[in-house]
């Protein structure tokens, strides 16, 4: 017994290392590690110039909400809206401003400031990013998606996609964008589809329709795209909402939408193969947990003491602890705050004044 | 970020542009009331009031080196002024922390009204033509007026030059150019004619462009630490228009009327925030306004206890809006309003006994608006007014009561409209001279009002919601004013004290709804507001040639937000209201030449309800002087006049990131004929 045991393991130990080489190929699939630092970024109220980035050192449970200010006598600008770390560096999608700031992570200091404009010099305001194979992939309103190289910190390529595309993933050599049209909200005329772009050729292979205004997409393990859409009002009763925010799957043996009825997102996360998702309710703060391998919902809320959140604005989840992290905009023009619960949904602890509409948060070691 | 918060931004700053409108309103001189001592020296009214009154006259407006309207408010105490910048930048009124919309403006006796944004854009107004401006908090003293004019916290009264003629007269008028840095070239003409004994007429018109493009410099961060640049502001450009024509008729000794109408357009750039790094994309942002209308004044003097008069007006108000920059399927967003209004009003006044007055007015009023926006509701709203009031007079007493009626009804095209309302709203005051030869006067009074929610608050796409209860407001007052001549050299000292305990309740704000993305308006606000305004004004005779005239105002308001305990920002001071403010102004008349000196002076403000750091915008002190000389040329009495304007060249911020000019100059020349 004890030998076919130690043979197992001994069979498993070579196989992982057999195949880690192989599947791990980028930094963005390295496991996680214990997190020291927490980056929050802050999109600011428009026309105020007020984006942020705090850092909060969990050892020392500090807080500083200057972080980007200090190391750089500058601000970051007017509407941050996405930020993603790859390798040592912090990319930080600035809209309003037409900018990507390149922060060096330990430091927050800014190695180069992208503008975003397009060939006659109009901004094309960004809004999301997602990284892989040492480029990283800008989504912004000007329906293209920007390719930037980690390297020479340049733009290296553009792509035509759907109107005002959001969300970006990559998965298995493709990089999906939720195309939102959101920008033709007052006409209802949406955008309703994800485009698929060859990440080598990168081309838009084709689009995908997963219903109207898609915002955030991403990816579990196995290559399935989940997306979320918002909700879509009745034109004439604004009061009205006519398809409320849906949570869909792109299956990716069948290449089939399916709709994951039982929830209605705000904003989603996935990590460790579990989609955390911020559920569309402005009165009391819920988070649905899906699992996205086993493909069934784990809790309808895994939140198990009402803690007072007053806006419930984004969502971020710890990989190491699976540490569940909301971010509170408070709503009012107040700095919001961000409330940590542990994986079974316990309330934790509270960061408070961390910026104006928390609204990402990462995990650095 | 949040395309609906911008989407909101952009329609509240860019559709608060507004719409005139006029009659003629120098009641209280011809109301045989025993207060009424002298008309010509305003400050005995400033003094007499029972309830706050500010008053700048011609003259004084001359001395204060400003060129729109907007400015010379910046001179009244208890008043914000939020000022975008810049000749074409928007300007509205806030009097004592109460926000804008509960500033009405009274245009010579008839009310502007703009239905969709509830805020009139004062910078539109000139000074040409303008005779006096005065701003009454609660109510004026005058009982006799249509309901309009008792139905708002406080009323921005703008009274323009009625003819007058000397013996022989048949045609006088002024004709002036004026023009300034930044390409600001103004040329204006008005004419007085006497048509005949009974007919009168006056004519308006002027010009106004500038290409507004100054500097400034842009703080990237925390000035003194940061980096910045030196920018120019761009897409600034203003080009205004303005006809305006009146007739007066005298039709007996009892019975008088006038008629008036008035056209206005512009266009203009708007410049938007300085964004880091993306000012000059973000500054591409149009719009085209026009606004006319015609209004009728009549009044007939009864018997020596009746009175009455009537006025009617109709209004349109177009404004086009043009983002060639945003990013939707277009390519560009382009939004046109237009606002229609026909009003009427009637009123009696009863002097039941020689002290005692009473008076009761009603005016019906029918708006509408339309817009290109699709699935628009068209809304029209019906708003009956009826008010009586009461007012008795003695030599050491003045006291007066009123009551309004309101009630509205709102019809839409499709859809739902917004709730019907209905409310009385009560006003009293009353000023006691204690001791009989001494000038010294104790006044009180509480108002209680509301504010309709605006079409743009009920229905403006996602936004609107139409269950929104009217904005209710509380006024206490207590004062004193003193006012004394002290010999040859000092004639006129005069002091007025006001302390005052404002509350708003059911305070319309945007938040969010559902969630973030979904930003609905909401009575949600509560605020407190204690203050304190104090005016100095004074009149130094040096040399029996030589005069000195000063004026200063000071403001303490503590404005805190009490909506919600739980919030970090309960208890904090109102956004962009400083808790201190002032200002002062000095002029010296000789017969050679006259100089002037004036001062704005505003303390820290906070730009977002929280009172942090961050949202600081400190203080400001904008001093200018001036100096004219007048001669006569044949008979025309001919001014020219130099300004230098914001001295110390800082482009400070009345509302954050948006600068104001620095150092500029400005020179006149005007004839009188």
């Amino acid at each position: 017994m004890k030998k076919n045991f130690l043979l197992i393991l001994l069979f498993t130990a070579v196989l992982f290392t057999a195949c880690r080489p192989e599947t791990i190929i980028d930094e963005t699939e390295l496991p996680a590690k214990e997190a020291k630092r927490l980056i929050i970024l802050s999109e600011g109220s428009l026309n105020h110039n007020n984006a942020s980035l705090a850092m909060y050192d969990f050892t020392a449970q500090k807080l500083d909400n200057k972080f980007f200010e200090t190391a750089n006598n500058r601000g970051l600008g007017d509407t941050a809206n996405d930020m993603i770390k790859y390798g040592s560096k912090i990319y930080v999608v600035v809209n309003v401003s037409s900018t990507v700031e390149i922060v060096d992570a330990k430091t927050g200091k800014s190695l180069k400031q992208i503008p975003m404009k397009t060939a006659d010099n109009k901004a094309k305001q960004p809004r999301n990013a997602a990284a892989y194979g040492g480029k990283v992939y800008v989504t912004s309103f000007d329906d293209t998606v920007t390719r930037i190289d980690t390297t020479s910190l340049a733009i290296d390529g553009s792509v035509q996609v759907g109107r005002d595309p959001e969300g970006i993933c990559i998965k298995n050599n493709k990089i999906y964008v939720a195309n939102s049209g959101g920008l033709d909200y007052s006409t209802g005329n949406f955008d309703y589809t994800v485009s698929v772009i060859d990440l080598h050729s990168f081309k838009e292979e084709k689009k995908i329709e997963v219903g109207k205004n898609p915002y955030q997409v991403f990816a579990d393990s196995q290559g399935d795209i989940y997306v979320s859409t918002r909700d879509i009002y009745n034109s004439s009763d604004w009061t009205k909402i006519d398809v409320p925010a849906s949570f869909k799957k792109i299956n990716v043996s069948t290449g089939k939408v399916e709709t994951i009825a039982t929830i209605s997102p705000n904003k989603f996360t996935i990590v460790n193969d579990k989609a955390y998702v911020l559920v569309n309710n402005y009165t009391k703060t819920i988070i649905a947990v899906y699992d996205c391998l086993n493909e069934k919902v784990v809790t309808n809320n895994l939140l198990s003491d009402d803690t007072e959140i007053a806006m419930p604005y984004s969502i971020a989840v710890d990989a190491f602890n699976e540490d569940v992290f909301v971010m509170d905009a408070i709503g009012d023009g107040s700095y919001g705050n961000i409330v940590c619960y542990d994986k079974n949904g316990k309330y934790k602890y509270k960061i408070k004044g961390v910026g104006l509409y928390p609204n990402n948060a990462l995990f650095l070691d | 970020m949040n395309i609906l918060k911008k989407i909101v931004v952009i329609v509240v700053a860019s559709c608060a542009i507004t719409t005139p409108l006029l009659a003629q309103n120098n009641l209280d001189s011809l109301q045989h009331l025993p207060e009424v001592v002298i008309t010509e020296k305003y400050t005995d009214r400033e003094i007499r009031s029972s309830a706050p009154m500010q008053v700048l006259s011609q003259k004084s407006i001359r001395n204060l080196n400003v060129l729109q309207l907007s400015d010379a408010v910046k001179h009244f105490s208890g008043v914000t002024v939020k000022d975008y910048g810049g000749i074409g930048g928007l300007k509205t009124v806030s009097v004592r922390s109460l926000g804008a919309n509960h500033t009405a403006v009274n245009y010579n006796g008839f009310t502007i009204n703009d239905v969709q944004t509830g805020q009139i854009d004062v910078g539109r107004f000139s000074l040409d033509n303008v005779d006096i401006i005065s701003l009454n908090s609660g109510q004026s003293d005058n009982i006799f007026q249509p309901a309009r004019l008792f139905a708002s916290a406080s009323v921005l009264n703008i009274q323009t030059i009625a003819p007058r003629f000397d013996d022989d007269q048949k045609i006088n008028g002024r004709a002036s150019l004026k023009v300034g840095s930044f390409g600001m070239f103004n040329p204006s003409v008005f004419t007085n004619l006497k048509l005949n004994e009974k007919l009168s007429a006056s004519l308006s018109g002027e010009w106004l462009s500038a290409n507004g493009k100054y500097p400034y410099i842009l703080h990237y961060g925390e000035a003194g630490k940061d980096s910045s640049s030196v920018e120019k502001r761009e897409n600034t450009d203003v080009q205004n228009l303005r006809l305006e024509g009146a007739l007066f008729a005298d039709f007996s000794n009892k019975s008088s009327g006038n008629l008036r109408a008035y056209y206005y357009q512009s266009e203009r750039g708007l410049p938007g925030a300085t964004i880091f790094y993306n000012t000059s994309d973000f500054s591409k942002q149009r719009l085209w306004d026009k606004t006319f209308f015609a209004q009728a004044h009549y009044r007939n003097d009864i018997s020596d206890r009746w009175n009455f008069q009537a006025n009617a007006k109709y209004n349109h108000g177009y404004v086009h809006y043009l983002d060639p920059t945003f990013l939707n399927a277009e390519g560009k967003l382009e939004d046109t309003f237009r606002q229609n209004e026909i009003y009427g009003s009637g009123s009696v006044l009863f002097r039941a006994f020689e002290n005692l007055s009473f008076s009761a007015s009603t005016d019906v009023a029918v708006n509408n608006m339309s817009a290109n926006l699709p699935d628009f509701v068209y809304p029209t709203r019906y708003t009956l007014l009826t008010s009586i009031a009461a007012k008795y007079v003695t030599n050491q007493l003045l006291a007066t009561a009123s009551l309004l009626y309101t009630q509205t009804s709102e019809q839409v095209k499709w859809g739902t409209a917004a709730d019907n309302q209905r409310r009385v709203s009560p006003y009293t005051s009353i000023t006691f001279q204690p001791f009989e030869t001494i000038d010294f006067r104790l006044r009180v009074f509480y108002k209680n009002i509301f504010r309709l929610p605006t079409f743009n608050d009920l229905y403006y796409s996602h936004v609107g919601k139409r269950s929104l209860k009217p904005e209710d407001t509380h006024q206490f007052n207590i004062g004193f004013t003193y006012s004394i001549s002290i010999g040859e050299w000092l004639p006129l000292l005069t002091i007025t004290t006001d302390a005052y305990h404002n509350k708003i309740k059911n305070k319309i704000v945007a938040y969010p709804n559902r969630n973030t993305f979904e930003w609905s308006m909401m009575n949600l606000g509560s605020v407190d507001i204690n203050g304190v305004d104090i005016a100095l004004e004074s009149a130094f005779e040096l040399s029996p040639k030589v005069k000195l005239l000063t004026g200063s105002s000071f403001t303490f308001q503590d404005s805190k937000n009490m909506t919600n305990p739980d919030s970090p920002a309960y208890k904090h001071q109102l956004p962009y209201a400083p808790r201190f403010s002032g200002s002062g102004r000095a002029a010296v008349e000789t017969p050679w030449i006259n100089a002037a000196y004036s001062l704005l002076w505003s303390g820290t403000r906070y730009t977002s309800t929280q009172n942090m750091p961050d949202n600081r915008l400190s203080g400001y002190a904008d001093h200018s002087i001036s100096l004219s000389k007048s001669t006569c040329i044949k008979q025309n009495k001919v001014v020219l006049s130099f300004e230098a304007l914001n001295l110390c060249n800082k482009n400070y911020e009345i509302v954050r990131n948006f600068p104001m000019p620095g150092r500029s100059f400005r020179g006149t020349i005007s004839i009188d004929f």
